[in-house]
């Protein structure tokens, strides 16, 4: 995490432990996490969603090109800085080579191939993407359901539905 | 929106490389070296919990 050089990406600035915790030091971010965000304002416009998508893509783009995959992304992991930029977070998941075979990353976000546990690749990014972009513009993830069962179905075989009044 | 969330990872936007998404017409009116120098004005909607004082415990600085 500390060896990161993009602007979209937290920095760890300092870490010490005791013998019960762990401490970091990173990027000051008072606004919160884009979660906190959505649930505050129920759906985000477009025009938001654009400016924080673009920062995300840049982000993962840079990962990508240091042959890391991030494999969790979610709204949760995306915090605002004081200057209302992103600072992408919590890399407890990522991994420096290009296929993990295994399960990983939260219910909701998961992507179709690792639902099929056929292992994850770069396009797995790009699907959390779209996850990310979902939520910021539709106030929920895709295929959202209290039933995980249905959920994880959805996820691999149901109809993407979203408000028709979306441009995207 | 529905090209990022293809199910398939072989026809997935973006697959060959991030161009692919970053020339679609979402992002048509984003100049996206602007962006990298942070030289566009965050949006309003972003700012929520501004006050930074509540992480923090106060605290008495007075010695006596």
């Amino acid at each position: 995490m500390k060896k990161l050089g993009s602007p979209f990406i937290i920095t760890l600035h300092y870490a010490f432990e005791t013998p019960l915790h762990l401490y970091m030091a990173i990027d000051h971010c008072p606004h919160g996490d884009l979660a906190e965000i959505i649930v505050e304002r129920d759906q985000l416009k477009e025009s938001t969603a654009c400016f924080v998508i673009a920062q995300l893509i840049l982000a993962i783009e840079y990962l990508h090109g240091k042959n890391i995959l991030y494999r969790d992304l979610k709204p949760e992991n995306i915090l605002i800085a004081s200057d209302g930029y992103i600072k992408l977070t919590d890399f407890g998941l990522s991994k420096e080579n290009c296929f993990a075979m295994s399960f990983c990353g939260s219910p909701a976000y998961l992507s179709p191939e690792m639902l099929e546990k056929k292992g994850v690749g770069f396009e797995s990014d790009l699907y959390g993407i779209g996850t990310v972009l979902f939520e910021m513009v539709v106030g929920e993830p895709p295929y959202f359901d209290e039933n995980m069962d249905v959920m994880f179905e959805n996820i691999k075989t149901g109809k993407l539905r979203y408000p028709s009044y979306l441009s995207i | 929106m529905g090209k990022l969330l293809e199910k398939d990872a072989s026809k997935r936007l973006g697959k060959n490389n991030f161009n692919e998404i970053k020339k679609h017409d979402f992002f048509k009116k984003l100049n996206w070296k602007h962006l990298a120098m942070k030289r566009i004005r965050a949006p309003k909607e972003l700012f929520i919990n501004d006050n930074d004082s509540d992480a923090f415990e106060p605290v008495n600085l007075e010695r006596k």
